[in-house]
């Protein structure tokens, strides 16, 4: 089990650290222009808030500790593993096409939600091909959008 | 106000071509399917179908969309009913009387007044939805700059009510959505803010985008792979489900009670469809002859919840479509969807594209009564759903969420930013941040900063143009009362534990 606070610290962290950037972006684009806002009048603002609750959030988890409780590492794995098997779908698609990629992505999600055995792989892997056929017909043929 | 019937009978006309009869039908059997299935609600639902559906035209895609929002609310009956596993939130007090009575072998009674009450509030919602729509909206013409921009203000300060139970982390996601928002070009002078050097990020980044990886991505991220594993469905026969007239006339008073409790409490931003089905049961529990019947499976607790939870279905959408105010996560993903096709919702929609939003609600219509026959149809496929294992159901989501988001730019660009959003979305679902502000801050954000901007060069900076507007300045009150009262509340609650601890000492 991972606990949820670091997780907690690091976005309040990195949403601060936003914040200010936000903010001094919104400077150099300009806070005023004579007596009216500027391009970076809303920024400026939006930055302000941002970095003043993350702040506030970052001072709660150092005085209250094991508020939020703990993640499974296996869930962790999980995201971890769909972002990458999206990611290679990605990637695949320049090389053999949208509809071969799909089916790939398909069997390796189907894999990481627990379809591990031998009949599970086949039967993710027949509606992966079904299901790739409908994709074809869908976007490629009625919504004529140019797949890879 | 007769105005608006003689309308809707031109747009219930309009909604009867083909095209959109096609719309409505594949999204309300979309959205059966979606209310039935564990692990995906209909806010999830009409986020993953938004980019598929903006493919289409205008009015097919938002008559789909809504379709999909009000057929997830039937949808969520039929396994909370059979299996005692609500599909979505909304159908959680249906499991309490609604499976009683499917283990006391009256699934099928269950579920035909299930389907009558969701008929008959979705009924009388549409029918004060079409009554109140353009009153609301009429009133709101009267709107200057002004006003609509401290209407933006009151909009943004919904996160007290939307942002759940922690306001510092709602914040946090507001914040974040405005600086979504802010990305692209200047609406003023147009020069590029926050584009990192991409040209592809001038436009600003896709509502889609957002809303299929904080709630459609997030959501599946966040599903267990034990979900779905087979046991045992309550039995029930074809011929039961067909709505009893005698059941649904025994509770008419539970129907109409809850349709009306569901509409009003629908219409109050944050409260939502979970919130107006525990007040429509405890009214119903309360106002009954025989109280101590609830729990044990009586028809009336099957009633009054599903009436609500439909009627406040169309509750919800007064908000969005007369003012632009999005009162619900799968009301702000909806309005997202008419930003997606050029519509601007608020009360210029019922002026400028009168035929659009008359041909939406003939739909709504349409799709309710059409609902009725297509559930009884597909019950008995809809309660094996809640036995489909995410190993066999993600796949094709993920899939269509990939080929979907492709195509809104034919960009794999865009399928990385999604993948973003769904880390974002899961890590937002775990550390008990709300997503609802995020989209709302997005949504929102740019219309208010045109607003500010506009309304201060006109008055040359001078903010007290935004106080001597007598509409401006009470909706501005309102939003303090907005903002301070839950403060106010919570220090309440603080001193009385206090107390309660030194009593106790």
């Amino acid at each position: 089990m991972i606990p949820l606070r670091s997780f907690d610290f690091g976005l309040s962290a990195i949403l601060a650290l936003l914040g200010l950037y936000i903010v001094s972006q919104g400077i150099s684009f300009g806070y005023q222009d004579g007596a009216v806002p500027a391009a970076g009048f809303f920024p400026f603002w939006i930055g302000a808030g941002l970095a003043l609750f993350s702040g506030l959030n970052l001072i709660r988890l150092f005085r209250h500790s094991g508020v939020l409780g703990a993640v499974d590492r296996m869930e962790i794995v999980r995201v971890g593993l769909v972002s990458l098997a999206l990611c290679g779908f990605v990637i695949l698609s320049g090389f053999i096409g949208m509809i071969g990629a799909s089916v790939l992505l398909m069997i390796a999600v189907g894999m990481v939600f627990g379809a591990r055995d031998r009949r599970s792989i086949l039967a993710v892997s027949a509606i992966a091909v079904g299901m790739a056929g409908i994709l074809y017909l869908v976007f490629g043929v009625v919504l004529t959008i140019p797949l890879l | 106000m007769f105005d608006s019937w003689y309308l809707l009978a031109d747009g219930l006309v309009a909604a009867s071509q083909p095209n959109v009869l096609a719309a409505i039908m594949v999204g309300a059997i979309i959205g059966l399917f979606i209310g039935a299935l564990p692990g995906l609600g209909p806010t999830a639902g009409v986020a993953i179908l938004l980019p598929v559906a903006v493919s289409f035209d205008g009015t097919s895609a938002i008559a789909a969309l809504g379709a999909v929002y009000y057929g997830a609310q039937y949808g969520g009956a039929v396994t909370a009913i059979l299996l005692g596993i609500p599909g979505d939130a909304s159908a959680t007090m249906t499991v309490i009387d609604g499976h009683k009575l499917a283990r006391n072998g009256k699934a099928g009674a269950a579920l035909g007044l299930s389907i009558a009450a969701s008929f008959i509030g979705g009924l009388i919602g549409l029918l004060l939805l079409t009554a109140f729509a353009t009153t609301i909206a009429r009133a709101a013409i009267a709107f200057g700059p002004i006003e609509m921009t401290a209407l933006m203000i009151f909009s943004l300060s919904l996160v007290s009510v939307l942002g759940g139970k922690d306001l510092n982390k709602a914040m946090m996601s507001l914040f974040l959505g405005l600086f979504i928002g802010t990305i692209g070009l200047d609406p003023m002078i147009g020069l590029p803010r926050f584009d990192f050097g991409e040209v592809r990020l001038f436009d600003g980044i896709e509502f889609s985008i957002i809303a299929v990886g904080l709630f459609g991505l997030a959501e599946m991220y966040a599903t267990p792979p034990s979900i779905g594993k087979p046991e045992e469905a309550s039995r029930f026969r074809f011929r039961e489900l067909f709505p009893d007239v005698r059941a649904t006339l025994q509770c008419w008073r539970e129907l109409g009670s809850g349709s009306l409790i569901g509409f009003f409490i629908g219409i109050l931003p944050g409260a939502g469809a979970t919130a107006a089905t525990m007040i429509a049961y405890a009214f119903a529990k309360r106002t009954s002859k025989h109280p101590e019947r609830f729990g044990h499976g009586a028809l009336e607790g099957v009633a009054a919840p599903e009436a609500a939870n439909n009627s406040a279905a169309y509750g919800n959408m007064i908000p969005m479509f007369a003012l632009g105010i999005p009162g619900s996560g799968t009301t702000a993903v909806l309005m997202g969807g008419l930003l997606m096709i050029g519509l601007q919702p608020g009360p210029m929609l019922f002026q400028t594209q009168s035929a659009f939003v008359w041909t939406i609600f003939g739909s709504f219509y349409i799709g309710n009564l059409a609902l009725v026959a297509i559930t009884i149809v597909l019950t008995p496929i809809l309660a094996t759903c809640a036995f489909v294992r995410p190993s066999f159901l993600f796949p094709g989501v993920i899939a269509i969420i990939a080929f979907g988001i492709f195509g809104i730019n034919n960009s794999m660009f865009e399928v990385m930013l999604v993948i973003g959003f769904g880390i974002l979305g899961y890590l937002m679902m775990k550390l008990d941040y709300p997503p609802v502000p995020l989209v709302l801050g997005m949504i929102l954000g740019p219309i208010l900063e045109r607003g500010i901007r506009r309304t201060l060069v006109a008055s040359d900076g001078d903010l007290s143009v935004f106080f001597k507007s007598p509409i401006a300045l009470v909706i501005l009150l309102i939003t303090l009362v907005l903002v301070v009262s839950p403060w106010l509340v919570s220090q309440r609650a603080k001193r009385q534990a206090d107390v309660a601890n030194t009593i106790a000492k």
